[in-house]
């Protein structure tokens, strides 16, 4: 009992720095709104067994129906994220006063196309999947991805998350800051990466390590200090420098210094 | 960190924001190129000639200018330039909001669009399928796929071959068959 204690402990810890929570507003739609994001939560809490995802009245992540007429005839939903008080105009006209009064003044809105969004369950499965930390699959293959993180929804794809889905919500969890690339290191392809996002504003973006919706400066800032250096390679013939750190061994800051 | 790290992390910086590509979140239906071309009511190559944020009803919008170089379909009074509209951006005071996957534009950039001319949260076709950018000879799409031609001269996406102008004149055909 004593030693089931600490795993006990880690993984109420996990699950707390996981738990997720959203409220619904469902005017505007179909009445089956809560129930289906229900579902969709539920099918992300039972494959994951760490991860949470709750409806919660004080949630600071809302899930509605937008206007059908503003979303048009392709989008199926639209994550946003907002600094400031909504107008009402962009919600659907039947969205209750008391929505609106609570709708600011900072959070996270998933709108949601009322006409769209049950003929394409990949679309919540999606939405909740970024809250509980799972990156977008946004890839130039021609090849779809077995994902339900990718954003182009064919009608088609998977109807629960994939076991690549599980990975990188696990993946995400046990990532170091700064390791984009979740290699498990913080190297040049990470700032590669990084380089690609910088500029993107939005929700959950992989190289948005501090977490304030903008890849920019800061987040510069957060892999310069995880920023591993090592020595190039060795020349593979001739002779090598014995001077040389060796491969893959971290040079030290202070040798550095001392040499400069 | 030593000066010297610095130096080299800031090298690699610079040779990593050489690299462009996007990453987000939003979800939309996956268009193919005909469905695309089949629901497109404005079409034109153009370069962006300005930027700014307007505030509608109290909400943010962000109004770009294309300046048209190629017009395709669409657009019947035959302006040199055209102005669509993004629900979402800044506004003063550092309040607004922003949708995941919207498509953010800079000035002097030259794109191919093919857009839609009812205020939608983004007028492009699919969301943000309707958009490539110019990059060299290629027209990439917001994943990184070039648009370009088959061995028969047709359009698709993901292929290496085709001109940029080329392409663009296999737009026009495409698009004019169906007018």
């Amino acid at each position: 009992m004593k030693r089931l204690l600490p795993i006990q402990l880690l993984l109420a810890v996990i699950m707390f720095a996981t738990a997720q929570s959203y409220r619904v507003e469902g005017s505007g739609g179909p009445l089956t709104l809560a129930e289906d994001v229900a579902t969709a939560a539920q099918a992300w809490n039972s494959l994951t067994g760490e991860a949470t995802l709750e409806q919660e009245a004080s949630a600071g992540t809302t899930i509605r129906f937008a206007d059908p007429e503003l979303m048009g005839p392709d989008v199926v939903s639209a994550t946003v994220v907002r600094d400031t008080v909504m107008n009402d105009t962009v919600l659907n006209d039947t969205v209750s006063n008391d929505t609106a009064a609570t709708a600011g003044p900072a959070g996270l809105d998933i709108w949601l196309h009322p006409e769209l969004y049950r003929d394409y369950p990949q679309a919540l499965l999606h939405e909740l999947g970024l809250l509980l930390g799972v990156p977008a699959v946004v890839s130039a293959s021609e090849e779809p991805e077995e994902s339900v993180m990718t954003p182009a929804l064919t009608g088609t794809g998977p109807d629960a998350p994939t076991e690549g889905d599980i990975e990188a919500l696990r993946a995400g969890q046990e990532r170091i800051s700064g390791d984009i690339d979740g290699d498990g290191r913080v190297d040049l392809s990470d700032l590669a990466e990084l380089g690609r996002a910088y500029g993107q504003r939005g929700v959950n973006l992989v190289a948005d390590l501090d977490d304030d919706g903008v890849v920019g400066a800061g987040d510069v800032e957060l892999l310069r200090e995880n920023y591993i250096f090592t020595a190039p390679e060795p020349p593979t013939t001739g002779e090598t420098d014995a001077t040389e750190t060796a491969p893959g061994v971290e040079e030290s800051d202070e040798s550095e210094e001392s040499a400069e | 960190m030593s000066r010297f790290n610095t130096i080299r992390f800031v090298a690699a910086l610079l040779a990593a924001l050489l690299m462009s590509g996007p990453a987000g979140a939003t979800t939309y239906r996956e268009l193919s190129l005909p469905e695309m071309l089949d629901s497109a009511q404005i079409a034109f190559f153009g370069t962006v000639a300005a930027v700014r944020i307007e505030e509608r009803e109290g909400e943010p919008w962000t109004v770009v200018e294309f300046e048209i170089e190629r017009l395709l379909a669409g657009s019947a009074d035959n302006s040199p330039a055209l102005e669509l509209s993004f629900l979402g951006g800044d506004l003063p005071g550092g309040a607004g909001y922003r949708i995941n996957l919207m498509p953010g534009f800079e000035v002097g950039e030259q794109v191919l669009l093919l857009a839609y001319a009812e205020n939608y949260i983004s007028p492009i076709v699919g969301f943000n399928q309707g958009l490539w950018r110019q990059a060299g000879e290629a027209l990439l799409d917001e994943s990184g796929r070039r648009l370009s031609l088959d061995d028969e001269g047709r359009l698709v996406h993901g292929g290496l071959e085709g001109g940029f102008d080329l392409v663009l004149d296999a737009v026009d055909r495409e698009l004019e068959a169906r007018q």
